[in-house]
């Protein structure tokens, strides 16, 4: 699952290179990690299958707060997260909010279906790939967590576990966008694409 | 993450044994699982060797330290630092003479305290001389 070269060059390169990727983007693991949306980029749009096989993509959630996971069944520290994410589904979903898992384990559904099915996982997961990893900055470190605004960008991100109150804090700041000022938003970024 | 130092050259006759040490080390804040972790969904440390041309009598591994981290509720079972994992084997009656390179692999698992990488599996070489 993941790539070779990842591996061989461990943890310090894959983070340097993830934590590259989120000053990039205007994102960092700090408590306080929502970063003014000047500062956003647009989350990469990708396609993964779901428990259910169906083709889930990034895109699909335009319009809601998305907290996209990268987790593994082997990880500790995810493992401690899941619950938190499990409430946060149940609570905001009806203000526009989904969390979406990524699974990283490389032998798939076999183990990951039993393990989010003993959790009482509510919200969806997908299957990760090399793809995806690549496309958010290698993600060899797990947990990894990317908050994505109504607009469809990145507006922080975790690397390793922080606190409940962090993710907390986050939400309640990207959760406070009103949705009909991040429609009109969506909408004008459409129209500009139209009209380029 | 974890290194291995290629464990010293040995020399056994047809049906002797030998014991061979593998010095083990990980960086500092850094722990793998061991060969028994506390938890199922945890993966464990596992050294095996090809099957031939000896016959793979026991790997003994040290005694683990049982650690507690913020993200599981009871201690688990770890290694860090620098370990050695002990192989005993033995030389069949009719094991070709001569000299060879035994393949071993050291599968393991490392994390901190917040974060994991993925399991990772570490080539391991031993020569040796059949006489």
């Amino acid at each position: 699952m993941f790539p070779a070269f990842r591996r061989a060059l461990g943890l310090h390169a894959a983070a340097l290179s993830l934590m590259l990727w989120a000053c990039s983007t205007g994102s960092s693991s700090a408590p306080n990690s929502v970063k003014p949306e000047a500062q956003r980029r647009r989350a990469p749009d990708f396609a993964l299958r779901d428990a259910d096989g169906k083709l889930v993509r990034l895109s699909d959630y335009r319009g809601k707060v998305v907290l996209l996971n990268f987790w593994a069944t082997w990880c500790g520290p995810c493992k401690l997260e899941i619950p938190w994410f499990i409430e946060f589904e149940r609570q905001h979903k009806d203000k526009g909010f989904a969390v979406l898992g990524v699974s990283m384990d490389e032998d798939g559904w076999e183990v990951v279906k039993p393990f989010i099915r003993r959790l009482g996982v509510n919200y969806r997961v997908l299957m990760g790939d090399d793809e995806v990893a690549r496309l958010y900055g290698g993600v060899d470190a797990l947990p990894t967590s990317f908050l994505i605004d109504r607009q469809g960008r990145v507006a922080g991100v975790h690397v390793g576990l922080v606190s409940r109150r962090s993710y907390e804090r986050d939400l309640a700041q990207l959760l406070g966008d009103s949705p009909d000022g991040a429609r009109r938003a969506v909408d004008s970024d459409d129209a500009v694409t139209r009209a380029r | 993450m974890l290194s291995a130092a290629p464990p010293g050259r040995i020399t056994l006759a047809r049906g002797g044994q030998a014991e061979v040490k593998l010095d083990v080390r990980l960086r500092p804040g850094y722990h793998v699982n061991s060969h028994t972790p506390a938890e199922d969904y945890l993966i464990p440390l596992r050294l095996t060797w090809e099957p031939k041309p000896f016959q793979i009598l026991e790997v003994s591994y040290p005694r683990p330290a049982l650690e507690k981290y913020p993200f599981a509720d009871k201690p688990l079972s770890v290694f860090s630092g620098a370990f050695a994992i002990l192989t005993r084997l033995k030389a069949p009656e009719n094991a070709p003479r001569g000299p060879g390179v035994l393949l071993g692999k050291l599968r393991y698992q490392a994390c901190t305290e917040k974060l994991c990488l993925p399991p990772k599996t570490l080539e391991v070489r031993l020569s040796y001389e059949i006489r």
